[in-house]
């Protein structure tokens, strides 16, 4: 019988400056994650993740294109994808967090028109259920006020 | 649950210069629209603009475009993205094209997300993954897809309005 | 007007009641929603391939489809293709891509099947997880051509990859069944791991 998906978890628009911002308490009833943050920040510079409260065990790689080049590379660093101090939309759909048998999988796509655009591929290379997931901006940036963060569930 | 759709288009005999979706509720957080179409004229136009409230000016984008045989970057202006097929291409096949506005009512600049593939049986077809700005606060009541090749019949595209929210259990700080 | 009694408030007909002039007062507002999950399928042991069969009796509720996956491959090779057949066929199909695996340079490519199947990902990793998020969108037209949208990731510390594709079924017939396979060049016993996850929703218009 089809399911109607794609649940609303959390919500929250900045109301002042913020160096992070935590969704917690995630519940693992669903089978995939899907973030969408829309705002600007302090300082143009990488997004940093945190899941479970650890920054330990990522890997990403991305392609980007700046208007005139394109890029590919990777790293085994949190600090994934890019906000820059324009208006930015960056769309994260983490695959089976809720699972205890695999790795997690993220796939990102990064939005900065005054900077580029990126779609990549990370991992947090554990098999715990994600129940808290931390973005912040590398190098101490914060994001402004009025930038938003939204949680969606998607049952599967 | 937080997707519904909003409009549905579809485009008839002899096809049109655009798909339009007006009056949009202002109730959602966030838009989505699934397209479908192709170039009813000769031109392979290639990319596709969208004017919002009636405009196509103050749209600046940033794309990484695959041609089947090299990849390049660009920018532009106006333009948004690309997969709505060619003319020339391979008859009966359109594109597939995601288009992601997120706070669309919000009185802030609107960043727009595009994937859009073009198909073709042949080398050539041109993808696209772009990051485009609307550099307008005004909340977004009407959009056009449009293609300076105009748009043929059998091409369709859905609007889509998702809500943020609470589900009571999941906390943000 | 003659009042409404909402029994389920009220509970009794003697006690206290509260009144209404309509029959939808008090209720939450029917919002229809756009996004269903039709299918999920989590291999509970190795499997050679699975497959969405049927997909046409969808067309007549849904007007686009949704396939995630989050698999990994069997065996012990680090290349280990992703491949599809349509209507249980490797016809009238092609596919492009533009990506990259973290070095040198972004590519651009073209693919016609072969070996029976079209691939569709290069990587499926066999030490860890592949995931895809494919669009097939307008599926039930029969006045089209049916074109897969694929966005994919994988993070084999030796081949990873990160990529948009796109597929072409150059079929204007319903579309009945997809099936997923792994191998280098044919679908073969190579399969997918226990746990590897496929999921199908409908989106309605």
């Amino acid at each position: 019988m089809a399911t109607a998906t794609y649940t609303a978890l959390a919500t929250i628009t900045l109301s002042g400056n913020s160096s992070s911002v935590t969704f917690s308490n995630i519940p693992t009833s669903y089978r995939d994650l899907r973030v969408i943050i829309n705002g600007k920040g302090s300082i143009d510079e990488n997004v940093t993740y945190t899941i479970n409260g650890s920054t330990a065990n990522f890997s990403w790689l991305r392609i980007s294109g700046n208007g005139s080049t394109t890029v590919t590379d990777k790293n085994t660093n949190n600090t994934i994808g890019r906000f820059g101090t324009g208006d930015t939309l960056v769309i994260v759909d983490f695959m089976d967090y809720s699972a205890t048998n695999k790795e997690k999988l993220f796939l990102i796509r990064n939005n900065y028109v005054g900077g580029d655009v990126r779609g990549l591929a990370a991992k947090w290379g554990s098999n715990s259920a994600i129940s808290s997931i931390s973005f912040g901006i590398r190098l101490s940036g914060n994001y402004l006020t009025g930038t938003t963060f939204s949680l969606y569930g998607i049952a599967g | 649950m937080s997707m519904q759709k909003i409009l549905h288009a579809e485009v008839g005999s002899g096809g049109a210069s655009s798909i339009d979706f007006t009056s949009i509720p202002q109730i959602y957080t966030d838009l989505y629209i699934k397209l479908s179409a192709r170039e009813r004229d000769a031109g392979d136009y290639v990319r596709f603009f969208l004017d919002i409230n009636g405009t196509n000016s103050s749209i600046s984008t940033l794309f990484v475009l695959g041609t089947g045989s090299a990849p390049s970057s660009s920018s532009g202006t106006n333009l948004v993205g690309h997969g709505i097929n060619r003319y020339s291409s391979t008859a009966g096949v359109f594109g597939n094209v995601d288009i992601y506005i997120a706070n669309y009512t919000k009185n802030a600049n609107k960043a727009i997300c595009v994937e859009g593939v073009e198909e073709n049986d042949a080398t050539a077809a041109y993808s696209s993954i772009s990051a485009a700005l609307w550099s307008n606060t005004t909340a977004i009541s009407s959009i056009s897809i449009v293609s300076p090749g105009n748009i043929a019949q059998y091409s369709s595209a859905t609007l889509y309005g998702i809500t943020a929210g609470s589900d009571g259990i999941t906390t943000v700080s | 007007m003659t009042p409404v009694y909402k029994l389920s408030d009220s509970r009794s007909l003697t006690g206290t009641a509260t009144y209404y002039s309509s029959m939808l007062a008090g209720n939450a507002v029917y919002a229809p929603q756009s996004y269903y999950l039709l299918e999920t399928n989590v291999l509970p042991g190795a499997a050679t391939s699975v497959e969405f069969t049927n997909l046409n009796t969808y067309a007549s509720d849904y007007k686009h489809l949704q396939i995630r996956i989050a698999a990994g491959a069997g065996g012990s090779g680090a290349t280990n293709r992703l491949r599809i057949t349509v209507n249980s066929s490797d016809a009238n199909l092609r596919g492009h891509k533009v990506g990259g695996v973290g070095s040198g340079s972004m590519f651009s490519s073209t693919a016609t099947p072969y070996g029976g199947s079209m691939v569709i990902s290069d990587r499926v990793d066999v030490s860890g997880t592949s995931v895809f998020i494919i669009d097939i969108v307008d599926f039930g037209s029969t006045n089209k051509a049916k074109v897969f949208k694929t966005f994919e990731g994988c993070l084999d510390s030796s081949e990873p990859f990160v990529a948009m594709g796109s597929t072409l079924w150059n079929s204007t017939s319903a579309l009945t069944n997809i099936l997923f396979g792994v191998g280098n060049t044919a679908i073969d016993s190579t399969g997918f791991t226990s746990g590897s996850r496929f999921s199908l929703y409908g989106l309605k218009a």
